[in-house]
């Protein structure tokens, strides 16, 4: 019998009174139930939702913690992970990114779509389900989906009505290669490019593309889907409490038969990272949510063994934008410099407790396009011991005109572990190059202003590619990108980036990108830490739960999600 | 007595346009931009197509490009035509916003209040008409405890203490109370507790000392020589005369916790006024942070009015011309 079982019904006013006793006779330290070093329960590391189940068990209600609340349900406005929490499981798309913790297009399938051809190096057609519902609501009411309903999704996704919303266009870079498209007949779609796109496919089956019902849009006084959501996915929103959370329920006529296992989906809001860690650990709810780590993680595998916390490696990365405008940084030879002084291991040691990776400009996660770690750790600033790379910097230093050094300014943004890494950082650089770093440590609202505006020598911060297509983090840097604050800008990278944007062969892009990675370690407009890890947490009698290199891009997968008896509401 | 509610209420008017003028400017000194943070979205958005255009047509859409006199006067005459707006965020209009955190900030406030006056008065007056005795010590003891430890504190160890030993936490599933009281109260009961016990520290140190004042004086002593009961002249005589400078405590109290209990809120995960604060904080939603902290002072008025209504029902010599 487990410990809730024991302890059922009145129990919150049994633990008033023993709490009352307790009081007077509080141990020095509470029982720990923790296993030793090395048990099974702490050195799990495959992942038990992958099991093959024996009998699969249908019904339940599972629990999911989520770290805010939606602003609205509108894919045109959002690419906020938590959104995904509900949008996905009600909404479905026309393709979706398979089962893997890493970006492969290999494994790219059909969702509303039965197959997809490439007509021409611009020409892509998609068959559609026949027979594929709306949700039975109003106001689309069990209506069949139809080629016009995707079309009609991909041009409001790029240009559509909804203009009185200033946050327009947040997936438009999703679509943005589309030419034109066409309905030839119900089931029927052709999407037409304005030139060779290796992403496009990719991004048919991201996550927050996400087809939406015309009459639900226009029922919106704004245009902006904010009342309610149907879709043609797995589970129906039933009702929804801003603040609060969301219930979804089993959607009967869902196109892929049998689906989903389980009965309902609830998702609260809970905004408390240790919180929600403590929820789940308490079983008040089935998975925790975003910004898990490793410090929780620990606590789980040593504490929980009926819970499973999983790791993998992330979109998140953790790096150094400089001012390439301003002196010293706009001399390369500086950026270069203090690239090779960094002890990446060492700060991966000292605030990630070892869990994080050595990583370039793109995270493992984006699979053939990233170099792989055990490359990347043989590579001048990433590799052990540091003291050649050290002797290289302060020469490089000297060469353009530092030879003791100098004082300057990081902006570090209050945000997870990233005041905790740019002070190892600023020590690292004092002892190493004798480099004076004054760190300043804003909120998300300040930095935000102060490196939109140039307003910086160097700046610390998170970086995430929202698509995980390899081409959205390396746009970043082109010369033309907003996001460049760092106002680098390097003509051989851009042709290098158009290139790479038009090969659709993955070997011959991943060899284009391999040559901006060496062009970036060469200029370091931006440097790059570590990667940061992802990590999902479920009890360890769900199956079906995917482990994914960003938070809730494979949520969709829900449908195939069952847990054993006793572990769900039911 | 009419008279004199119905200009303090008048008095508020001005005083509220006061806090608004100075609310509005405090927010709008705030570092950081509402506009970009809409561009850059938050930590888990992933890099947007960040362009100072956009930023631009956000500000404008918003009224931000206006100078801060013309911003003011829009929102105040959307206050005074009793409409506080929508979030920049949600969309939602703001009065739809507070109407969903209030009553729950209320009822968390009300209950905290409940037992802070439950433990702290009983414990004061003992405290008082036992002085010096074992029951004094442990009172004062206890309400030194009770100030010393921050409710923050308290809360996060009502949920760490059950969860390690029992494997089980508070309720942190939000349920109205007219849905379900006994859902609610449960949810509702742990961060009252919280709350209740750090403040019934200072009500029982007020009551005690205003307790101690009161039995020194004669007409008590008079009560004593009659030959009164104890518990006649205790809590009949004695407590309704030393309960001014307890009520005025408590009233401060009360307007404080309906400012909201953020990291309580945070704690138990109720969605009242203290995190609709926290995020139109970090999220620079200015009108919404405006609309609630100009509540916060209406409510903060009304309390004290309360209380200063409450004085002349608890001691007849007091009359308000």
């Amino acid at each position: 019998m487990d410990r809730r079982a024991r302890f059922p019904g009145q129990r919150w006013a049994v633990f008033a009174v023993i709490l009352g006793l307790a009081a007077a006779c509080v141990p020095a330290a509470p029982p720990s139930t923790a296993k030793p070093a090395g048990s099974a329960a702490s050195g799990q590391t495959s992942d038990p939702a992958a099991a093959a189940p024996e009998k699969i068990v249908r019904g339940g209600t599972f629990v999911i913690g989520m770290h805010g609340d939606l602003v609205n349900f509108d894919v045109v406005t959002q690419t906020a992970a938590l959104h995904l929490s509900v949008m996905s499981l009600v909404q479905s798309g026309l393709m979706k990114w398979g089962k893997s913790t890493v970006v492969d297009p290999t494994k790219l399938a059909c969702d509303l779509c039965e197959s997809w051809t490439q007509i021409d190096p611009t020409t892509y057609e998609f068959k559609l389900r026949q027979g594929v519902r709306w949700h039975n609501v109003p106001p689309v009411n069990g209506r069949e989906l139809v080629a016009d309903d995707v079309k009609y999704t991909l041009e409001r996704l790029k240009t559509g009505n909804f203009r009185n919303d200033p946050r327009f266009g947040r997936n438009q870079s999703k679509v943005a290669s589309i030419e034109s498209i066409e309905t030839p007949d119900k089931y029927t779609l052709r999407v037409k490019l304005k030139a060779p796109d290796a992403a496009f496919l990719w991004h048919m089956g991201d996550p927050f593309v996400l087809i939406v019902a015309r009459e639900q849009v226009e029922a919106e006084s704004d245009g902006i889907l904010q009342s309610g959501l149907v879709g043609t996915g797995p589970f129906i929103l039933k009702e929804f409490t801003p603040k609060v959370g969301y219930t979804l329920v089993r959607n009967p006529d869902y196109f892929q038969p049998g689906l989903p296992y389980l009965d309902a989906v609830e998702v609260r809001v809970i905004m408390d990272n240790t919180t929600r860690a403590n929820a789940f650990r308490a079983k008040e709810i089935h998975d925790p949510g975003m910004f898990m780590d490793a410090e929780k993680k620990r606590i789980i595998d040593r504490s929980h063994p009926d819970l499973f916390m999983g790791e993998v490696p992330g979109m998140t990365t953790a790096g150094i934008y400089f001012n390439t405008t301003r002196p010293p940084f706009d001399d390369a030879r500086v950026r270069r410099a203090i690239n090779l002084a960094i002890d990446r291991q060492g700060i991966i040691d000292a605030t990630r407790f070892g869990h994080a990776v050595l990583t370039r400009w793109l995270s493992p996660s984006v699979g053939i396009y990233a170099t792989p770690e055990n490359e990347v750790a043989k590579l001048p600033g990433y590799r052990q011991p540091k003291d050649q790379d050290v002797a290289t910097a302060r020469r490089l230093l000297a060469e353009a005109g530092y030879p003791n050094g100098f004082s300057t300014e990081l902006k570090v943004i209050r945000s997870a572990n990233i005041p905790a890494d740019a002070e190892v950082i600023a020590e690292q650089l004092r002892r190493n190059l004798n480099v004076e770093v004054k760190l300043v440590v804003l909120e998300r609202a300040v930095h935000a202003k102060e490196t939109q505006a140039g307003n910086y020598a160097m700046s610390a911060e998170y970086t995430l590619s929202s698509a995980g297509d390899p081409g959205e983090a390396l746009g970043q840097i082109v010369s033309t990108s907003g996001a460049n604050t760092g106002q680098w800008k390097n003509a051989r990278y851009d042709e290098l980036y158009a290139q790479q944007q038009a090969a659709l062969d993955p070997q011959e892009r991943a060899r284009i990108i391999g040559q901006m990675m060496d062009l970036l370690d060469e200029e370091v407009p931006v440097l790059i830490t570590y990667t940061d890890n992802n990590y999902r947490g479920y009890p360890k009698g769900c199956h079906g739960i995917q482990q994914e290199h960003r938070y809730n891009v494979l949520i969709r997968y829900m449908s195939e999600v069952w847990c054993d008896e006793g572990v769900l509401r039911r | 007595m009419q008279a004199y509610v119905l200009r303090r209420v008048l008095l508020m008017v001005p005083l509220l346009f006061g806090v608004s003028v100075v609310v509005f400017a405090m927010v709008r000194v705030l570092p950081g931009d509402v506009a970009t943070l809409m561009v850059a979205g938050g930590q888990d958005s992933g890099a947007s197509g960040v362009n100072e255009e956009t930023i631009q047509a956000i500000r404008r859409s918003l009224y931000l490009d206006q100078p801060l006199h013309v911003q003011y006067g829009i929102w105040l005459w959307q206050v005074a035509r009793g409409d506080l707006g929508t979030s920049y965020w949600t969309k939602r209009p703001i009065l739809d916003e507070i109407g969903r955190a209030l009553p729950i900030t209320i009822e968390l406030a009300v209950l905290a209040v409940l037992i802070s006056v439950l433990v702290g008065v009983p414990l004061g007056v003992v405290s008082a008409v036992r002085q010096d005795t074992g029951l004094d010590y442990a009172g004062r003891l206890f309400s030194i405890g009770a100030l010393s430890l921050p409710d923050f504190w308290i809360g996060t160890m009502l949920v760490l203490f059950p969860l390690l030993w029992f494997g089980w936490i508070p309720s942190i599933k939000y349920t109205p109370l007219l849905v379900d009281p006994g859902a609610n109260l449960q949810q509702m009961l742990f961060p009252a507790f919280a709350l209740g016990v750090h403040n019934s520290g200072p009500i029982m140190r007020i009551t005690r000392s205003s307790m101690l004042e009161v039995l020194r004086q004669d007409y008590v002593r008079t009560a004593w020589a009659k030959g009164l009961g104890e518990a006649r002249i205790v809590w009949g005589h004695t407590l309704k005369n030393a309960a001014i400078p307890v009520l005025s405590l408590i009233g401060v109290r009360l307007g404080r916790l309906l400012g909201g209990t953020v990291v309580m809120e945070q704690i138990f995960v109720i969605p009242g006024l203290g995190l609709l604060v926290l995020g139109a904080i970090t999220e620079r939603d200015y009108p919404l942070l405006q609309g609630v902290i100009v509540l916060f002072a209406a409510i903060f008025l009304l309390v004290n009015l309360i209380v200063d209504v409450l004085y002349a029902w608890l001691d007849p010599r007091i009359r308000y011309t």
